[in-house]
């Protein structure tokens, strides 16, 4: 049959069904009166007759019933009944209803507004055409999965492989925007090599990009915008192409605008300009600094791991030509889409969605548990149906069509919760994390809805549907009170509920108390009262060290003076998350480590007065003084884990160390030993060995973290230090200007949300179960009343009947407790697995590997959730016991 | 008498055949079989009615209203072009089947 017809057979099904059901009734008389007129023309009585004719046909309407099956579109006309009948059913009971779709709502919810905070994390995409074939190279060593290359390394693999097309190199570095009549700006610029743009597959919006031409020394004064910067900066002016900036006091060129859509922080942060990556040749052959990042896109036909293959053995000929730099170090190839989503962040992402998921399920239990009670109520009505000839397989669909009516309330109301949720998320997220519903957010949230009306409807379903007709129809008229295989499902839904509670409270618990330790861990130095700004000096206005020292030490000078100012200090680095300059190490008198073991240390540079600004305490020797300066001996500063682990009971000062190349070293005399500082912003990061150097012995860098104590405001102070600086050099930005403890509650503010959310989870949850719990237990020991009544007539004790029901009724809550910690087991687990080990969030007590704060945890949840089981079974039954014998009997 | 089940999809070539030959109702359909198969094979109306509609369905027969040899009102259902390609089919595979039966019983 073709389709047109097919469809008009469908629509006439549905919409003409009166008149095709009354042709089909006369069809299936006029067989009947046929039938009975043959069997009257063969001497049949003519009553005898018909009466036998219809006996022969059979059961017209369930003969009818299968005739209109096969029109095709029985399970649309079905569904409409279904969903009549269910919204009926539900708008009788409004209270069960409201109950039940609240209850999902909020299960569904929670779930959601998580979800919608994660999925970012789990189904970013990088927004440039033909993203796939973009491949991230990262170079590893036994301290580092993803560091990056150096200049040498990159050009080496640049010539030298066969699989990308191109192979393309970036880094990104500040700079100070001056503008005319304006505050200097700083800005980030990112250096990348020629074709860059053309390997990431985009065009830019206005003029053009730069190509090899400009890579070449003294042809690369010019810079590509990034839309961002374009339109806040230069108010999407459409000639800007050609106009002329100042970059770190030196004249360029704006060379073309690139397109929105070529932003993508979570790859190239948010750089204000692009800028070609210039290759000197003095550089060609360095190997010393890493600093590059590797991106490249693979040929077409070529897969990762051959590019990975590839790869690998120019690192091993690489290896062989210079042993020392590359030695212990590899090639690591990942996809872009892959790099985007990393290992550790998924497992984190994942072990929160299957704590909330928890609370999901308590719902989803209390709903079902709600449902057979509910359907208790109701097994008349559908054993009267079944008795009618309603197939099981229709009533387990006419059920489930109202679950799934519940479900989709709920997560409709879901939904609507979930988005103010996220309202208030991105509010005290701010930037860089963003939480919205999106198609994969409610698609997450209708999957939800589906499968749990599948798990938890079916079952309470297939019960009802499943009745022993004769039995119930039989029973008297209180209706009846459920099977033994029914309870036993409650029984198994409240062992689930609390087992699932347990572990919920456990990880979120515990996960709280790690917060807590870590707040409270002592950082080593004094985090509050602390003001830092940076500053950049440009190299074309001091070129020299001496000219950037003296720049320094006259700021120094002047800051001190200033009301308010308590100390001020410089530095390159804060121990807020961690340092970021580490080097591998090498002492004097000792064995040079084999390539690639050398041990790395952190070795930020800082002036004289920083120890004191911060409050590190001095263990042993001096800290750095006016004479430690350019030009005389190399001196360094170590700290006490440091000093224990390679000197132990014996003083460092006076030996000699050097950082850097192990092969050419640069000693530096110990002078000092100062205390261990933490990392407040960062749980993960362990406390390391650390050398300070002076920052008056510093040749390279131009930039500094000022960092002052003050007692004064922030507001007023950042301001006599922008005060202070513009002083002296009008031309230089202060930026990044904020206190220690802003910079630490930024970094903690994603943290501290999450583990607040956990917290409300766990509470959540908790009273969800404990209502469930109680709900369940305490209605099917108030229906027990009048067993309770004849107990009683037969003489049985009210102290001996208690002690029945606080039995039976506890037992599936010691179940489920046993069980819970059982799994809680495992959630401790897990969440040990996330800390990286040696970590200072690490709780050191711990029983059987397991932190001692989770065991109380779990083990108090355990405990309430049985306590909760123990009341709700107590109270019926002692009301009861209380009660006349005679009333009793006739409750109901 | 007992009667043997009939095999699935037999009961729709069946309906095929005896409209092959003349258009007929649902009850004319009954008796043909009846009479054809010397009262061997009777079609149940609980199976035979829905297999009409099926038929119907996949456009391999049409109906219409006439009149009855006593002059009552009653559908009469006739093959289509398609319907009787489709006997041809299911005659051929059917067949087959028989033969493949056979020979399955007499190798022992």
């Amino acid at each position: 049959m073709n389709p047109w017809r097919k469809v008009q057979r469908a629509l006439s099904a549905l919409f003409q069904k009166r008149t095709l059901d009354a042709e089909m009734d006369e069809e299936m008389r006029s067989h009947i009166e046929m039938r009975a007129q043959e069997k009257i023309a063969a001497g049949m009585n003519p009553e005898e007759a018909r009466y036998a004719a219809v006996r022969q046909f059979g059961w017209l309407e369930s003969t009818k019933d299968k005739c209109r099956e096969q029109r095709g579109v029985r399970w649309i006309e079905s569904l409409a009944q279904d969903l009549r009948y269910g919204t009926r059913m539900l708008w009788k009971k409004p209270g069960v209803t409201i109950v039940a779709a609240l209850t999902f709502a909020l299960g569904i919810g929670v779930n959601t507004a998580m979800f919608s905070l994660l999925s970012p994390l789990l189904f970013q995409r990088a927004p440039y055409p033909n993203s796939e074939g973009l491949v991230r190279v990262y170079r590893t060593s036994p301290q580092s999965q993803d560091s990056s290359h150096s200049l040498a390394d990159f050009l080496d693999h640049r010539e030298q492989n066969r699989v990308f097309e191109p192979l393309a190199a970036y880094h990104a570095e500040g700079a100070n925007l001056g503008a005319d009549g304006r505050a200097a700006q700083r800005v980030t610029a990112i250096h990348a090599t020629d074709r860059f743009f053309e390997m990431v597959g985009m065009h830019p919006m206005l003029g053009c990009v730069f190509t090899a031409e400009e890579s070449l020394p003294g042809r690369d004064r010019v810079a590509v915008l990034s839309h961002r910067f374009w339109t806040s900066h230069f108010a999407g002016d459409t000639n800007i192409v050609g106009r002329a900036l100042r970059l770190d006091g030196e004249p360029f060129v704006v060379m073309g605008v690139m397109p929105a859509t070529f932003e993508f922080p979570a790859l190239w942060g948010e750089p204000e300009i692009w800028r070609p990556f210039v290759i000197k040749p003095e550089e060609r052959g360095d190997r010393d600094n890493r600093y590059l990042n590797m991106i490249g896109r693979l040929k077409p036909g070529v897969s990762l791991t051959q590019a990975q293959a590839a790869m690998t053995s120019i690192a091993a000929r690489l290896q062989q030509d210079h042993p020392h730099y590359a030695a212990g170090s590899g090639l690591r190839l990942v996809s872009l889409e892959d790099s985007l989503r990393p290992e550790s962040a998924r497992r984190s992402i994942l072990f929160l969605l299957g704590l909330t998921s928890c609370v999901l399920l308590i719902a989803c239990a209390n709903l079902a548990n709600l449902q057979l009670a509910s359907l208790n109520g109701r097994s008349r009505e559908l054993t009267v149906r079944a008795a009618l000839g309603a197939p099981h397989q229709r009533l387990v669909r006419q059920l489930l069509t109202e679950s799934l009516l519940i479900s989709l309330l709920g997560g409709l109301l879901g939904l609507v919760f979930a988005s103010f949720c996220d309202d208030i998320l991105s509010k005290q997220l701010g930037t860089g994390f963003k939480a919205v519903l999106d198609v994969h957010v409610i698609g997450f949230a209708l999957i939800c809805c589906l499968l749990i009306t599948i798990a938890f409807g079916t079952v309470p379903a297939w019960f009802a549907a499943h009745v022993n007709i004769n039995e119930t129809l039989k029973e008297s008229v209180r209706g009846a009170t459920g099977s033994r295989s029914q309870r036993r499902l409650q029984h198994l839904l409240i062992i689930a509920e609390i087992a699932l509670t347990v572990m919920l409270l456990t990880g979120a618990g515990t996960t709280i108390r790690l917060l807590q330790r870590f707040a409270r861990l002592d950082p080593g130095w004094r985090v509050d009262g602390l003001l830092t700004a940076e500053v950049a000096l440009p190299r074309s206005k001091y070129p020299s060290p001496e000219q950037r020292n003296a720049f320094w030490a006259q700021l120094e000078e002047r800051l001190i003076t200033l009301p308010g100012m308590e100390g001020a200090a410089f530095s390159d680095d804060l121990p807020i998350t961690s340092f970021w300059n580490t080097r591998p190490l090498r002492i004097e008198d000792r064995a040079a480590p084999s390539p690639g073991d050398a041990p790395l240390v952190s070795c930020p540079t800082v002036s004289s007065a920083y120890f004191q600004t911060l409050g590190i305490g001095l263990l042993q020797g001096r800290f750095f003084q006016s004479i430690d300066r350019l030009g005389g001996p190399l001196v360094a500063i170590i700290n006490q884990t440091m000093a224990r682990h390679f000197w132990r009971e014996q003083s460092p000062i006076g030996k000699r160390i050097s950082i850097g190349d192990p092969a050419n070293p640069q000693w530096m005399e110990i002078v000092g030993v100062v205390g261990d500082v933490g990392f407040p912003a960062d749980a993960g990061t362990d406390t390391r060995m650390q050398v300070y150097r002076p920052k008056a012995q510093d040749e390279i860098g131009t930039g500094a973290l000022i960092i002052v104590r003050t007692s004064a405001a922030s507001g007023p102070a950042a301001n006599t230090l922008r005060r202070a600086v513009s002083e002296m050099d009008p031309d230089l930005p202060v930026y990044s200007v904020t206190t220690v403890r802003q910079s630490i509650d930024g970094r903690m503010r994603s943290n501290y949300l999450i583990f607040g959310l956990l917290g409300a989870f766990g509470m959540l949850g908790l009273i969800l179960a404990a209502v469930g719990v109680f709900g369940v237990t305490s209605y099917a020991a108030v229906r027990r009343t009048r067993e309770i009544g004849i107990r009683m007539a037969f003489g049985a004790q009210g102290r001996a009947i208690l002690t029945l029901f606080l039995y039976q009724g506890v037992r599936p809550g010691l179940i489920g407790a046993a069980l819970g910690l059982g799994g809680s087991i495992a959630v401790m687990r897990i969440l040990d697995s996330l800390i990286p080990s040696g970590s200072p969030m690490r709780d050191p007590a711990t029983l059987a590997g397991l932190p001692i704060s989770g065991w109380a945890v779990a083990l108090t949840a355990a405990f309430v959730l049985v306590v909760v089981t123990l009341l709700a079974s107590y109270l019926p039954a002692r009301r009861a016991a209380k009660v006349d014998p005679i009333r009793a009997l006739s409750y109901e | 008498m007992e009667q043997p089940d009939l095999l699935q999809g037999t009961l729709d070539m069946l309906i095929l055949k005896v409209l092959s030959r003349e258009s007929t109702h649902g009850f004319g359909i009954c008796q043909r079989i009846q009479q054809w198969s010397d009262d061997v094979l009777s079609v149940g109306e609980g199976s035979l009615y829905p297999a009409l509609y099926r038929l119907q369905d996949q456009g391999w027969i049409e109906s219409e209203w006439g009149q009855s040899e006593n002059n009552r009102r009653a559908k009469f259902y006739k093959l289509t072009k398609a319907g009787r390609k489709q006997l041809d089919v299911e005659n051929t595979d059917w067949e087959k089947m028989c033969l493949a039966i056979r020979r399955v019983m007499k190798s022992a």
